[in-house]
């Protein structure tokens, strides 16, 4: 009966999905996954890993054995294996030719079937494993990704040298192989040209008075760096989402929250109340945008730049944006930052030039688009294949950053501890704080008679303290002048000291909480009116698309910013060989060179010039307060003589 | 402050940087090299008093440039323990003329649309 409600709940809602042009992996039937993979220990030390289960004998009750193994082995699967040569190249060059600006799109799917028949002609003398990797499907031309403007022109030299030393660093760090995504592809494809369809793993959850909806979407591969030029690669990728719902008195189920998982962020800023404008509806399902490659849901359409908060930057930030208030107000000083939204200024966001493509032009899975859910596979009591397997879902490569390294199941984290998102989905969002809109009378209501109980226990205490008080002032009065009494009088006086004290802190308690009855009275009434204060109130800082006008950019700027940083460290190394004495100097021409290239080309030379000789002019008033701070002090001390002398002489003579 | 006052007094004020420029650095006083590069500084100042006169935003942000080039100049003579006086003058003239140039006021003039939250309305 439950689990028929859990249904018709999770279908009522089940959320809508766009995906980017170009995506090549959508939410996958679990059992056709794990069929399609094999199951793998590694063990510590330089050991190989070793196939435990072949392909086409890993089942979902057969994964759901207790697999046991030292401490430090580590369970994976793996769904696709690596293509051979000629396998990889019809796949490059299906790509390429589907990718091909200068053909028509007919021309184009004539050539990408007559390649895709040429090899599967020849791979009927291969394997059987070949076989199972034929290439059925040619590609859609129509649906090719384009990355649009350059990323690397978004940011500047700082997060372009991180992004170079990023790319460098998959060389030591283990990683996804290079046509690991190739054979995932055509591995799904295969399985979708057998049985076309598209299935999520709902959860129920029951916390706190809320009704929690999980949608659980498993990908076969997440392609977000070798397709859209992201941050890694990784097999399996396990996106969710959550849907909030409250029980009316009157047992209608109303929708009130949504929060969308996006990489590994969690808490107030992944949550959107249901009547926010940025969430989009279609009927009572929800709209996400999945990043392509990456999965990751986003509430609005765009282009999203990957951000990284540095939070030991933080308390620089702040003391930057008190310098900057000052600046603007009280200097009436033009800053280009008091221009900027909210929330956009500071340097402890660091911006990386890894794009998330979320345009929402392709494929659409939901209610009333191309494509149609299945039905779910319920897991609100979790089966056996969630909570017995605690190994990854995909392949491990041992990346030293666990990036490249395949996910956990929706129950664990990689290191097989519970995954917060599913003990507490409450407390996930940052909803654990909040009661549902049919609690929240009551709770304020229990929190203003609770605060009115404590109101009556501090009236009495201060009424206690304070006759205690007073008889010990009169104590104190009546042996004040009494020599030989003096050391009770002195006692009398600490007494009454840390009784007032006592006292004070009860009174200001009191008026405190007078206070708050009266703001509880106020929200009371509020809720009872139906009002439920601003939708965006708990967003610190949420995630926006780029703005359109900074998708435009130039194709000479493009260009620059592909190679500025190559030239910057090969200029550096000319300096070294060729003028070794004029290093320092070299290197500062280098760099101002540089800086103002960058500038013209992003047509911020105005700003840095003024910002230059801000930088100047507050270096040069260094100099001179260091250099003539004697007479400064001076000239302060006899102005504010002769002002105070000139405040107290007009009050003076009226 | 009206777009009049600002045409006036910026460009006075800038005439006023480029003939102190040429006159606290003689050519008898200081090196060929600093006597050219203050020369050189006080045309730009001349060139952007003429662009203040027209409101034209080159002429701002020539302003601007003057006084950059003009404070690094002096620091690196100051540095260099050099004409420290001049220096300190020519570094405090620009500290006032960058305080001026870069106040809402000012740039405001120079482009529409640009008030300081805080900035008493204008008569028309």
């Amino acid at each position: 009966m439950r689990q028929t409600s859990d249904l018709e709940l999770l279908r009522r809602f089940e959320p809508v999905i766009h995906y980017t042009r170009g995506e090549e992996f959508f939410p996958i039937d679990i059992t056709h996954y794990v069929e399609t993979c094999n199951l793998w220990v590694k063990r510590s030390g330089f050991a190989e890993p070793e196939c435990l289960v072949s392909i086409g004998q890993l089942t979902l009750d057969k994964l759901a054995e207790p697999w046991l193994d030292t401490s430090e082995s580590v369970f994976f699967l793996k769904f696709a294996d690596p293509l051979t040569a000629a396998e990889l190249a019809t796949y490059k060059l299906q790509a390429s030719l589907s990718r091909s600006k200068f053909r028509g799109v007919r021309e184009a799917s004539r050539q990408v079937q007559s390649v895709t028949d040429t090899f599967n002609v020849l791979s009927k003398d291969g394997s059987d494993e070949a076989r199972r990797l034929k290439l059925t499907v040619p590609p859609d031309p129509s649906n090719v990704f384009h990355a649009g403007g350059g990323r690397l022109a978004r940011v500047g030299y700082l997060s372009r040298f991180a992004h170079a030393l990023y790319q460098f660093s998959l060389l030591a760090r283990g990683r996804v192989p290079g046509d690991a995504a190739a054979a995932a592809a055509i591995t799904y494809q295969n399985i979708l040209t057998e049985e076309e369809e598209y299935r999520y793993c709902g959860r129920v959850v029951r916390q706190n008075g809320w009704i929690v909806l999980q949608y659980w979407f498993l990908y076969a591969f997440n392609n977000w760096r070798s397709g859209f030029y992201g941050v890694n690669d990784h097999e399996a990728d396990w996106e969710m989402i959550c849907i909030y719902l409250s029980e009316a008195p009157n047992d209608n189920i109303v929708p009130e929250w949504v929060a969308y998982a996006s990489h590994d962020f969690s808490g107030d800023d992944l949550r959107r109340r249901w009547d926010d404008l940025e969430l989009e509806k279609i009927g009572e399902h929800p709209v996400i945008y999945a990043g392509a490659g990456s999965h990751a849901s986003y509430y609005t359409a765009g282009e999203y730049l990957v951000e990284l908060e540095i939070p030991f930057l933080t308390p620089l930030a702040r003391l930057t944006d008190q310098l900057q208030k000052f600046w603007r107000e009280k200097l009436r000083q033009f800053s280009d930052e008091g221009l900027q939204p909210k929330g956009k200024t500071g340097f402890s966001i660091f911006h990386l030039p890894f794009v998330d493509y979320a345009r929402g032009d392709g494929l659409s899975i939901g209610s009333e688009q191309d494509k149609t859910w299945a039905t779910p596979y319920i897991i609100s009591e979790p089966p056996s294949w969630i909570s017995q397997y605690r190994g990854l879902w995909g392949i491990y490569t041992q990346d030293l950053l666990a990036s490249e390294d395949a996910p956990a199941g929706p129950m664990y984290n990689r290191n097989g501890t519970v995954r917060r998102a599913w003990y507490d989905p409450l407390g996930w969002a940052g909803l654990d704080k909040i009661p549902t809109t049919f609690q929240a009378l009551e709770r304020v209501r229990e929190q203003h008679a609770a605060l009115t109980k404590r109101q009556i226990e501090l009236t009495q205490m201060i009424e206690e303290k304070s006759h205690q008080l007073t008889g010990l002032g009169m104590e104190a009065a009546a042996v004040r002048n009494h020599p030989h009494l003096k050391k009770v009088y002195e006692a009398r006086q600490e007494e009454i000291k840390i009784l007032a004290e006592e006292i004070d802190q009860l009174r200001a308690e009191f008026a405190e909480n007078g206070a708050m009855l009266e703001a509880f009275d106020l929200h009371a009434r509020q809720i009872e009116r139906g009002e439920r204060g601003l939708a965006r109130a708990h967003i610190r800082r949420a995630s926006t698309p780029i703005p359109e006008s900074e998708l435009k950019v130039g194709r000479l700027m493009e260009t620059w910013a592909a190679i500025s940083i190559g030239l910057i460290l090969i200029s550096l190394v000319g300096v070294m060989f060729f003028a070794p004495q004029n290093y320092i100097m070299g290197l500062i021409a280098i760099v101002t060179l540089f800086i103002i290239i960058e500038s013209t080309f992003r047509r911020r030379l105005t700003q840095l010039v003024t910002r230059t000789t801000i930088t100047l002019a507050m270096v040069a008033a260094l100099v001179l307060i260091a250099d003539f701070f004697p007479q400064l002090a001076i000239i302060c001390a006899l102005v504010a003589g002769g002002y105070m002398m000139w405040q107290n002489l007009r009050e003076l003579w009226g | 402050m009206q777009r009049f006052s600002v045409r006036i007094s910026g460009g006075l004020l800038l005439i006023l940087q480029a003939g102190l420029l040429h006159i606290i650095w003689p050519r008898q006083a200081v090196p060929l090299e600093i006597y050219l590069v203050f020369n050189i500084l006080s045309v730009l100042a001349v060139l952007a008093a003429i662009g203040f006169f027209f409101l034209l935003h080159t002429g701002w942000l020539s302003g601007m440039l003057t006084q950059g080039l003009s404070l690094l100049v002096s620091l690196i003579i100051y540095t260099m323990g050099r004409e420290i006086l001049l220096a300190q003058l020519t570094m405090l003239y620009s500290i006032f003329m960058v305080l001026y140039l870069n106040s809402f006021n000012i740039r405001g003039a120079f482009r529409t649309g640009l008030n300081h939250p805080d900035a008493p309305e204008e008569n028309p």
